[in-house]
């Protein structure tokens, strides 16, 4: 695999990674807020 | 003693519904204090670093202040001439220019693949001697342009073994 | 709406659920306002301008005629250098300042900013990986310390510190207004690193299309698929804001329920036992205590009061 090729996987391969971090975060912080009761476990982030 | 809901709501109400209000002391200092990281910052890049942070000089340049330089260890930076580059056993040979001034590099070690005449490029090391106007260089680097113009299918230069 | 009119009116949310069935503060209703069309429809156009920018990159486009097949990173390297500088540093430095701005102060601000900047530390070092990896087979070596390189290295550092500055514990709108100030000061370093292939001689090539004479030298279907490039990584950037946007929204009202819910139950339970609250005189000190707390002391956090 060339340099450009390398490039180009290192930059989509982070991108895509980073996304679907966002989206997991974004579900789990979703589950806590509606699913379960009000309150629930304290988080500080 | 036992205490009803509503007690409590009322208070919290009133209480939060007037928030105190006031200059907090931290504000001013944090407003200071960037203020003076903005103004060092400025003065730094203006008066201090200046031309110091230019990251080599061009083959003109260094001619024109060859006595500070003397010997000692600078980048170049100049247009590899067409019809000079020479390989030789332990490296490369070439002439790079900038203004119409000349250098003659001996270059120890393979050229990057991008290196060609007529394109321009740093390299790394000295002059043979304060009097001398040949460098003895250790590590070519090229500088190419932000220009982007299409090869010409037929006359497409072989790219020095670039895959892609 | 302040930290502490915001805690009270959860809180009494919280403390009339009490009562009866607990209800989720976040409903269907704020679900939909925070999750719109458009952030989904953003989203699809990024994928698939990447997508395109990619084929189009990397297969269709011509070689150059000094670089080569070398030249094809120019389609993503800048591209992500252009998100990571002037859109996401560039938003978080105004979300900043409208933070700062009396009249437009708002926690709103200061979790864009937040959002803003950890995305555009990820494009940032996604700038100096893709610049690497094409620095070498080019240039001929992966890192140099021209003026270029260095400062968006610095620039990297900086946001690092932003972040790392958001983790220090503090009550909201104290630590809205340090992160706020240290956005602003980290983006001087955002025209440094613009200009600096003007101001000073580097082995960084100049500004293809925002040089000086703003007159581009790139032909035809590059100049389309770079264009191109700059619109998919745009679209990407919004989406990912958005999204972390969002999660820092939910992390804050996480913290505030808890809060919240905390002495709803406090004072649920002295209500159930017959017993005055341990500290100070009766039910009315409660929200008195967080007042002082929240306020007074900056070092404490919220958590650290539910604690």
């Amino acid at each position: 695999m060339s340099y450009i090729d390398s490039g180009y996987a290192v930059c989509l391969a982070t991108l895509a990674l980073y996304a679907v971090v966002l989206v997991a975060r974004r579900r789990r912080i979703e589950r806590e807020a509606v699913g379960e009761r009000v309150g629930g476990r304290r988080r500080w982030r | 003693m036992a205490v009803s809901v509503s007690v409590p709501s009322e208070v919290v109400t009133d209480r939060a519904g007037a928030p105190r209000r006031g200059r907090r002391p931290g504000r001013a200092r944090l407003i200071a204090v960037a203020l003076i990281l903005v103004a060092a910052l400025i003065f730094l890049l203006v008066e201090g670093l200046g031309s110091s942070l230019d990251y080599f000089d061009t083959v003109a340049q260094a001619l024109a202040h060859k006595q500070t330089i003397g010997t000692s260890t600078i980048r170049l930076e100049g247009v590899v001439v067409r019809g000079s580059v020479e390989h030789t056993a332990t490296g490369t040979d070439f002439v790079i220019s900038s203004n119409d001034r000349h250098v003659r590099v001996d270059n120890t070690g393979d050229p990057p693949q991008l290196f060609q005449p007529g394109i321009p490029v740093v390299v790394v090391g000295h002059f043979v001697s304060a009097s001398s106007d040949r460098f003895l260089s250790n590590q070519i680097m090229v500088k190419h342009s932000a220009d982007y113009i299409a090869a010409h299918p037929n006359r497409v230069r072989a790219p020095n073994g670039s895959t892609r | 709406m302040s930290m502490t009119e915001e805690v009270s009116a959860v809180a009494m949310k919280a403390m009339k659920d009490h009562q009866g069935e607990p209800r989720p503060v976040i409903d269907d209703e704020l679900h939909r306002r925070l999750r719109p069309r458009w952030v989904r429809v953003t989203g699809v156009a990024g994928l698939l301008g990447l997508t395109a920018t990619v084929v189009l990159g990397l297969w269709v486009t011509p070689p150059d005629e000094t670089q080569g097949n070398l030249v094809r990173l120019v389609y993503l390297h800048p591209p992500v250098a252009w998100v990571a500088l002037y859109l996401a540093f560039g938003l978080a430095a105004l979300s900043s300042l409208l933070y700062l701005w009396r009249r437009t102060r708002s926690l709103f601000w200061d979790r864009l900013a937040a959002a803003s900047v950890e995305v555009g530390v990820v494009f940032n070092a996604l700038t100096l990986a893709t610049g690497m990896l094409w620095g070498r087979p080019t240039w001929g070596v992966w890192w140099t310390w021209d003026a270029r390189l260095t400062s968006t290295a610095l620039l990297l550092v900086l946001f690092l510190g932003y972040l790392a500055l958001r983790r220090v514990p503090a009550a909201p709108e104290v630590r809205a207004r340090r992160c706020a100030v240290a956005a602003i000061v980290a983006f001087v370093d955002v025209p440094i690193v613009h200009f600096s292939v003007v101001w000073w001689q580097t082995l960084h090539q100049g500004a293809t299309v925002l040089n000086p004479d703003l007159s581009p030298t790139i032909h035809g279907s590059m100049a389309w698929t770079l264009l191109l490039g700059f619109l998919a990584m745009t679209a990407v950037f919004v989406w990912m804001v958005s999204i972390r946007y969002r999660i820092e929204t939910l992390a804050d009202e996480a913290v505030t329920r808890s809060l919240a819910t905390a002495l709803a139950e406090r004072w649920a339970e002295d209500e159930a036992s017959g017993t005055a609250p341990t500290f100070g005189l009766g039910a009315s000190s409660v929200p008195e205590e967080v007042v002082s707390a929240t306020r007074g002391d900056p070092q404490m956090s919220v958590g650290e009061i539910v604690r």
